[in-house]
């Protein structure tokens, strides 16, 4: 208590080095807050079911097809199910595009919700009971079953308010048919995390069953370990049974392997955990460099404070006891530290959760909870010891008879204090070297993002995507003359008529958004069939004529597709330079047939929708990649919108103004044309390529903060270590002044000291960025790890820094009175 | 009480050795007043030093109450100077930041005496020494001769068998010198050996006898 009641006193002694010191501690402890809540929040919180450890997530592989995720088929989801032993629980929820988003029929309006099938086991699997009513039953899963809905707490809420009495009721989902679902339960807060699903509906009324379609690959897949059982046993265990369908259904196309992950761990992906703990391991730096700061001012602090250090010894202090004074006075000044820091992390923190631009999984319900605060205090402890140490174990064994005599000053620990400050910079300026490499590789990196080429211009460039999937429409199957895509014809006619349009297309879908191999395996007429793992793949899209034209793209070879190219005409597909290169080397590929499916059916051949199997290449279009931060062209094959029989087409209009100035127009003509559709939700091309960004913006703009605090830190830790020993070296400087030094003599001395500390914290700081920045590499894109031009520039800074922090007090040491600095003591 | 058998001190220059104490030899018996006196630099705070195991770099023999302190460590030295030894600096040497009562406190807490035994023998020290009024102040608002009063009750709290004293009225007017002196003198009578260091021969006169020294040398017993 008494060392405590001291502390207390010294620090309210030294209000301005308290504040100081509270203050570094304060931006260090609180970044460290901030991102260890959200750590905490999205990657440590166990979800919220039983033995969360024991859920995991499912699904093919084919590394030697350079496939490393791919979705499960339904056969292959009911082989698993049957022949595992690993499992206590298995469910399968539809994954394809767009299986996500449903429309609910409210009383005037339609709303989207984020809502999917699922098999009655899911809640089984998930281990959850309801809050009002029941789940989905088993029965419910055949086709035609019961149409019953299970909510989610949210939407219960939402739609609700929370009455009691919502079971019996119903609700009418109206996506790819107008059906009406009887509510019989409701789950309790938080189920359905990772995934955003409001909604169950029977898989029965998916409209596909399980047992069809060994080869496409459709469902997600989560299962329940059974106790004691290991994910490397369910791996083992999958591959065998996975091996074992492969060679009973040579024909089809099956993943060579099964992976199983923990089912936090899969939502959430590498890079984001990556990217977390990066964050991690930037702010932990920012720390040590905050701690090293006070370090410095309390090895300054307590040279002064020697004297009465050796008069505690003379009159009988241990020194285990003089240590634990000064220890506790470190440890009050981090625990202040740590109370306006977990302020500090809680504001940040706020503002993090408020954007949330990346959708971060669970990032909405992260607070600052008991663990939370434990952390805080915990590393504000630690940050105490840390800083306290050396300048505890340096004075706590002075030189008592030289300390004690009138007239001296402390010399006995200067020279080895003094080391320790040195040593304290040079570990400062790595930190720093480090942390800023990272930033500047990254925000290389996010440049190369933003000005990638992605094979055309998304300026002046707006999509619109249109929800054919409500009732009026047929289901995406069977294209008819009096199919949606007659409106649509009248609708692009539209459009094009509007001031300052240039150009309109439509297509069955934007453009791809995630990276990874193509789904579709293709056939090229007259090349014999191949194993299923040896088999061409593609992305096919269907695009009306001026497609290519609005995106900004070029036809390279060959034609464009054109209004000729109708429901009646022969098939009439574009490919792409990618599928150009890998599957026609050695040929010109127009004029070739192609197809999608393995198979080689006769040229003449129709398929179920009554159209021609094959297609005729009529031209190629340079590459188009994808929507991802770091974007990547596949193999393409671009069908002609009328022969494609497909629901839900997105718009591109290519402006000469503004975009959105014809946002508004859009809407119009839409309703104009087909009034009873949801209102298109219209973007410019430049917002969703921004959204796409959205999470390494966030990791690079944080990353870039740290390091510049870092720098800052840094910065003034060097300035306050030259300028104390310039306060230090006052007598000395008067000495050297009256035996005839020059300003630039002084000037050299300080920032020659200065610089050379500069210098070695430089070279450990790039020495060991070199080895630390190859944790980024998966966060990069374009640029590598040591990228010589971000090392050069960030020594540049450093230095520049440096010489900045040396300037300050080198210029007060040239400006001394001699007489004044040769009275100093 | 204290035996000393040539006892030297130096220090290593370039030139050579250069001495402090030079085979000093003397006796001082328990209940002893001792004076030590002579010009600048003859020594004389170094022997206290010594004498109070403060100081660590030097040879000889040394007997503390048959305790040989030449054979000790630093640290059995530093068990020694606690149990044994109270000093009193020129400077006074307060703790700045201590109250007059916390001062007084410190050196029993380091001795891991009982908080409410501590708290008994500060409240008598400072009746004793009739500080009693000025417990909760701090030494810069105290007199200089306040201040070498509290340090001197501070030395002797603990009871200590042996009281050295560097110059105790050095920074103190005649009058609160006197007071101080005259204070050492019930000490000694209460049966506590003194050992001063003075240039003053008015402080010397209150002792048994002088040791003087020049050069590092002893002159006279």
């Amino acid at each position: 208590m008494n060392d405590l009641r001291f502390a207390f006193r010294q620090l309210v002694k030294n209000p301005g080095f308290t504040a100081v010191a509270v203050l570094t501690l304060a931006l260090g402890i609180g970044a460290n807050t901030a991102i260890f809540s959200v750590i905490n929040g999205v990657l440590l919180k166990p979800l919220p079911y039983p033995a969360p450890n024991q859920l995991v997530a499912l699904w093919e592989r084919s590394p030697e097809r350079g496939i490393e995720r791919e979705r499960v088929s339904g056969p292959n989801y009911l082989d698993w199910r049957a022949q595992n032993t690993v499992f206590s629980e298995m469910a399968v929820t539809p994954g394809w595009e767009g299986s996500e988003s449903f429309n609910l029929v409210l009383q005037d309006t339609t709303a989207k919700v984020r809502a999917g099938y699922t098999s009655a086991r899911l809640f089984t699997t998930l281990g959850t009971k309801p809050l009002l009513g029941r789940t989905l039953l088993p029965e419910e899963d055949q086709k035609g079953g019961n149409p019953a809905t299970v909510l989610s707490y949210g939407l219960w809420q939402r739609l609700f308010a929370g009455d009691s009495n919502v079971i019996g009721q119903t609700l009418t989902v109206d996506t790819y048919g107008r059906r009406q679902y009887t509510i019989v339960g409701v789950m309790p807060p938080g189920f359905g995390v990772p995934s955003l699903c409001e909604l169950w509906l029977p898989l029965g009324w998916l409209g596909v069953t399980l047992e069809e379609q060994r080869s496409a690959h459709w469902h997600n897949v989560i299962a329940r370990l059974k106790p004691g059982a290991t994910i490397a046993q369910a791996r083992a265990e999958m591959n065998a049974i996975q091996a074992r369908l492969k060679q009973a259904y040579p024909g089809e196309t099956i993943g060579s392997e099964v992976a199983v992950a923990p089912l936090l761990h899969q939502a959430l992906g590498r890079g984001l955990r990556t990217a977390l703990w990066v964050l991690w391991g930037v702010v932990a730096a920012v720390l040590l460099i905050a701690c090293a700061n006070v370090a410095n001012l309390m090895l300054a602090r307590a040279a002064a404070r020697e004297r009465e250090i050796a008069l505690r010894l003379a009159l009988g202090a241990r020194r285990r006891r003089v240590m634990r004074q000064l220890l506790a006075e470190s440890i009050v000044l981090a625990l202040l530290g740590g109370a306006l820091g977990a302020l500090l992390g809680w504001w940040g923190l706020r503002l993090v959760v408020a954007a949330n631009p990346a959708n971060i999984p669970r990032l909405n319900e992260v607070t600052l909870d008991l663990t939370v605060l434990g952390f805080t205090l915990g590393i504000s402890v630690l940050a105490g010891v840390l800083f306290g140490l050396a300048p505890a174990w340096h004075c706590s064994s002075p030189e008592l008879n030289e300390a004690l005599k009138e007239g001296t000053r402390a010399v006995s620990s200067g020279r080895a204090a003094g080391r320790t400050r040195d040593a304290l910079v040079v570990a400062e300026v790595a930190l720093s070297v480090v942390l800023l490499a990272g930033a500047g590789l990254m925000l290389q990196s996010f440049a190369r993002m933003l000005r990638a080429d992605r094979g055309f211009q998304p300026e002046q460039l707006l999509t619109a995507e249109l929800d054919f999937s409500v009732s009026g429409f047929t289901t995406w199957v069977l294209p008819t003359a009096t199919r949606p895509q007659v409106p649509l014809r009248e609708l692009l006619e539209r459009l094009r008529a509007l001031p300052g349009v240039q150009a309109v297309g439509a297509g069955s879908r934007l453009l791809r958004r995630e990276n990874g191999p193509p789904n579709e395996s293709i056939a090229i007429f007259g090349r014999s069939t191949l194993r299923p793992e040896e088999q061409p793949r593609a992305e096919f899209k269907g695009i009306t004529p001026d497609w290519v034209r609005a995106l900004g793209g070029r036809v390279e070879r060959g034609r464009d597709l054109t209004e000729a190219d109708r429901l009646e005409a022969p098939g009439a597909v574009l490919i792409n330079e990618t599928l150009a290169r890998r599957y026609f080397p050695n040929e010109d590929p127009i004029g070739q047939r192609i197809k999608m499916g393995a198979s080689q059916p006769p040229v003449g051949a129709t398929n179920v929708w009554g159209l021609p199997e094959w297609s005729t290449i009529v031209g190629v279009v340079r590459d188009v990649k994808s929507l991802h931060p770091q974007p990547e062209a596949v193999p393409e094959v671009y069908q002609s919108y009328w022969q494609w029989p497909m629901q839900n087409p997105t718009l591109l209009i290519r402006t000469t103004t503004e975009p959105t100035m014809l946002a508004q127009a859009v809407r119009r003509e839409t309703k104009g044309v087909i009034p009873n559709l949801p209102p298109p939700v219209v973007r410019t091309m430049d917002d969703l390529l921004s959204e796409t960004v959205a999470e390494p913006r966030l990791q690079t703009g944080l990353v870039s903060v740290f390091a510049g605090l870092a720098l800052l830190l840094a910065a003034v830790g060097l300035y306050g270590v030259l300028a104390y020993t310039v306060t230090q070296r006052t007598h000395e400087i008067g000495v050297r002044l009256a035996l005839g030094a020059q300003k630039r003599n002084l000037l050299s001395l300080v920032i020659g000291h200065g610089m050379r500390l500069a210098l070695a914290g430089l070279a450990v700081g790039l020495l060991s960025a070199l080895a630390l920045t190859r944790a980024l590499r998966s966060l990069l894109y374009g640029v590598k790890p040591a990228d010589p031009l971000t090392f050069a520039a960030v020594s540049l800074l450093l230095l520049a820094i440096a010489l900045i922090a040396c300037w300050l007090p080198a210029r007060r040491a040239a400006k001394l009175d001699p007489l004044a600095a040769l009275r100093y003591e | 009480m204290i035996q000393l058998r040539n006892v030297e001190k130096c220090f290593k220059t370039r030139a050579g050795f250069s001495y402090v104490l030079r085979q000093i030899t003397l006796d001082i018996a328990e209940g002893e007043f001792i004076t030590i006196m002579g010009p600048s630099g003859a020594g004389k705070s170094t022997l206290l030093a010594i004498l109070g195991m403060y100081d660590h770099a030097w040879e000889g023999e040394f007997l503390f109450s048959e305790q040989p302190v030449h054979q000790l460590n630093p640290k059995q030295r530093a068990v020694l100077n606690k149990r044994f030894v109270g000093f009193v600096f020129q400077q006074f040497h307060l703790l700045d930041d201590l109250t007059v009562a916390e001062n007084l406190d410190i050196p029993l807490s380091y001795r891991d005496v009982k908080r409410s035994e501590r708290q008994a023998l500060v409240a008598d020290a400072l009746d004793r020494f009739n500080i009693v009024g000025k417990k909760d102040l701090f030494p810069s608002q105290l007199s200089g001769g306040q201040q070498q009063l509290v340090a001197v009750a501070r030395a002797i709290i603990a009871k200590p068998k042996l009281l050295l004293a560097d110059e105790p009225t050095g920074n103190l007017h005649s009058e609160q010198g006197r007071d101080i002196m005259e204070l050492f003198k019930k000490l000694n009578q209460a049966g506590t050996t003194i050992v001063q260091v003075t240039h003053s021969e008015t402080n010397a006169a209150y002792g048994h006898r002088i040791i003087k020294l020049k050069d590092g040398w002893l002159v006279k017993e």
